[in-house]
């Protein structure tokens, strides 16, 4: 079992200090005064001008988007939230034809978590129907499929028990306790195997039934966990795990505590194995002072850092993180790449985003595309993507700057590609919901989960025509 | 008090009990993300701003409280991308509060962090949310949130060793 860090309880002690911060007097009346008798907009003064050219573009923009909405089959996505509210994610990896509704409720999250009981949903005909093959629980992750779709797996963490009497009183597992499920015949059936724990932050990857965990700390059952990072292998769909390294002498990982991190604007980080041997770890930092993507030959016992050779003349000298590769059928892989600087340690402002391009299994990256067209580029640290092979890739969460814009206005929207990020469309439905998970299973047809209504409910969306109209698919 | 149009007697009875019963909380949240009182105010207000023009269509009263908090914290963490439409900023705010603390070297080093790791701290180990929870709230991919929070641990580990 792990230690807590030693400051933990400092820290919740300072937390609960702050939570006396009080406003000042009068507050209350106050936002009651101002909130309460404003009939159509009157805003406190600081905020009139804004509201006055937000009440223009509002009636122009839901004027246009019912319009829009109605002709597009996105009508019934309203504001207003479902009293059924469900926490959805789409299975990748699998056709996309999988759903797992989970068990985690934000309308639960101020009572105590009640058991997490998440189940997954399959369909084949584009969810006219579902079928319910696993109910499992936990804390949904991932879940990963072979190319033939027979044999996937699928796990969890579970993270909030032990719990006491109210939600404040749950505390973190020492250390993550995974759990996989696997199936070797198209999730008709599935396997429960025993939960192992891995230190706390484990990054999870799995290509069928060989996974690989690294995992913060080096945690052996029934011993002291050791300080740094570890990794960790399953050949058997997550039946068993081996130690393979302890993963040391990494710079890219000089962090303290042999630590990896997020860096807001370049996603995230993210363990991925093309096949027994050859995997790469995002670190998320920049490639001048560590490599920001740890490549690895041998199985994850020895890692060195990732270069690429053509930098554009429009980004020389400018800082760069590399993202994860994206495995490709036949050998074919892609790689994004984020020009920019670094304004803190936490944060990297992205000037320019390019993706590299493999035709031998992520050895070499080479011609570069800029993720850009049309003046629409992806923004934000929370963009989603899918690439669905060399040519046919969709990004959302995008700014496209339009004539006398000062700052180019983000918005649900999602842009095309079907030739590689040589020309791109962009779809920008009115009123669409946002979109923050987004799978395709050919050029034409994809699954997309989204957030609606004041309340961020999760509906699930179908596209036929390559993203350019969803409408929502029930589940059930 | 003049009512809002639209709103009926018993919407703004059960608005003015969820101001008066929340703000204080959601402030003190909006405080430790943004860590400045007015802009502390200003979220809060913009909160309830919110909440107010959608009242009517938050059917069950007991999910209020996750609503308003939801709302809050995606505020806190909008602000500035909203007035520059760009990336997160350096987001090390200045706003020392009045040192009513009894740990200095923690509140500096909580300080340094970002609005991100400021929320899922805060969130996490104040509030008792799980990380897939604090991800809901931020608007973000749990995997998003447990590295906020990883590198916001790793952050303390580094500032309290030396």
């Amino acid at each position: 079992m792990m230690n807590r860090d030693p400051f933990e309880p400092r820290l919740r002690r300072y937390l609960e200090e702050g939570a006396n911060d009080r406003p000042r007097a009068g507050f209350e009346d106050r936002i009651l005064r101002l909130v309460t008798s404003q009939p159509s907009g009157r805003l406190s003064a600081p905020r009139q001008l804004v509201a006055a050219a937000s009440i223009v573009v509002m009636a122009v923009g839901l004027a246009a988007g019912v319009a829009y909405l109605r002709g597009h089959g996105l009508a019934g996505l309203g504001p207003a939230p479902s009293t059924n509210t469900a926490a959805l994610s789409i299975g990748t990896g699998g056709g996309g034809d999988w759903v797992v509704r989970r068990g985690v409720d934000l309308g639960t999250a101020t009572q105590l978590p009640s058991p997490t009981t998440n189940v997954l949903y399959h369909t084949t005909n584009g969810g006219q129907t579902w079928q319910d093959r696993l109910t499992f629980q936990g804390i949904y992750d991932g879940m990963s499929w072979t190319t033939d779709g027979r044999i996937g797996v699928l796990w969890t963490f579970e993270m909030t028990t032990p719990c006491g009497p109210t939600a404040r009183s749950c505390n973190l597992p020492p250390g993550q306790v995974v759990t996989v499920y696997s199936t070797a015949d198209a999730g008709l059936h599935w396997t429960q195997h025993s939960p192992q724990t891995f230190g706390n932050f484990a990054l999870i990857s799995f290509r069928g039934t060989d996974g690989w965990v690294l995992s913060q700390q080096d945690v052996a059952q029934g011993q002291p966990a050791k300080p740094g990072p570890a990794l960790y292998r399953t050949t058997d769909g997550g039946a068993t795990w081996s130690h393979v390294s302890d993963v040391t002498g990494v710079t890219g990982m000089a962090l303290a505590g042999g630590m990896w991190g997020h860096t807001s604007g370049v996603g995230e980080t993210t363990l991925e194995f093309a096949d027994a041997q050859h995997g790469w770890l995002a670190t998320g930092l920049e490639q001048t002072a560590s490599p920001s993507l740890l490549e690895t030959t041998d199985g994850g016992k020895s890692w060195h850092g990732v270069t690429v050779a053509e930098v554009p003349a429009a980004v020389a000298g400018q800082q760069a993180v590399l993202g994860y590769p994206i495995l490709l059928s036949n050998g074919n892989a892609l790689l994004p790449v984020f020009f920019g600087h670094r304004t803190d340690p936490n944060n990297f402002s992205i000037t320019h985003r390019y993706i590299y391009s493999s035709s031998n299994g992520g050895s070499t990256w080479s011609n570069p595309v800029a993720l850009s067209a049309n003046g629409a580029e992806p923004t934000g640290n929370e963009w989603q993507n899918f690439y669905l092979d060399a040519n046919h890739w969709w990004f959302t969460a995008i700014n496209q700057r339009s004539a006398g814009e000062p700052v180019a206005q983000s918005g649900p929207a999602i842009g095309r590609t079907t030739d590689g990020g040589k020309s791109w469309q962009v779809f920008k439905p009115k009123n669409a919901p946002t979109i923050l998970q987004m799978t395709f299973t050919d050029g034409d047809h994809g699954w997309a989960m989204a957030i609606t209504g004041p309340d961020n409910t999760n509906i699930l969306l179908r596209t036929t025509d390559g993203g350019a109209n969803w409408h929502q698919v029930q589940v059930p | 008090m003049a009512m809002a149009s639209g709103a009926v007697v018993g919407d703004l009875d059960a608005f003015e009990v969820a101001v008066r019963s929340q703000s204080q909380l959601l402030y003190s949240l909006a405080r430790a993300i943004l860590g400045d009182q007015q802009e502390a105010e200003d979220a809060v207000q913009d909160t309830m701003e919110i909440a107010w023009r959608s009242w009517r269509s938050l059917r069950d009263p007991q999910r209020r409280g996750a609503w308003l908090k939801q709302i809050c914290v995606r505020r806190c963490l909008r602000v500035k991308r909203r007035l520059f439409g760009l990336l997160p900023l350096s987001e090390q705010d200045h706003d020392p509060r009045p040192s009513s603390t009894s740990d200095p070297d923690i509140e500096r080093a909580f300080r340094r962090l970002s609005r991100h790791q400021r929320a899922v701290i805060r969130l996490h180990y104040h509030d008792g949310y799980s990380l897939d929870e604090c991800a809901a709230l931020m608007g973000c991919r749990p995997g998003t949130a447990r590295s906020h929070l990883a590198r916001a641990l790793a952050f303390f580990r580094q500032e309290l060793s030396t």
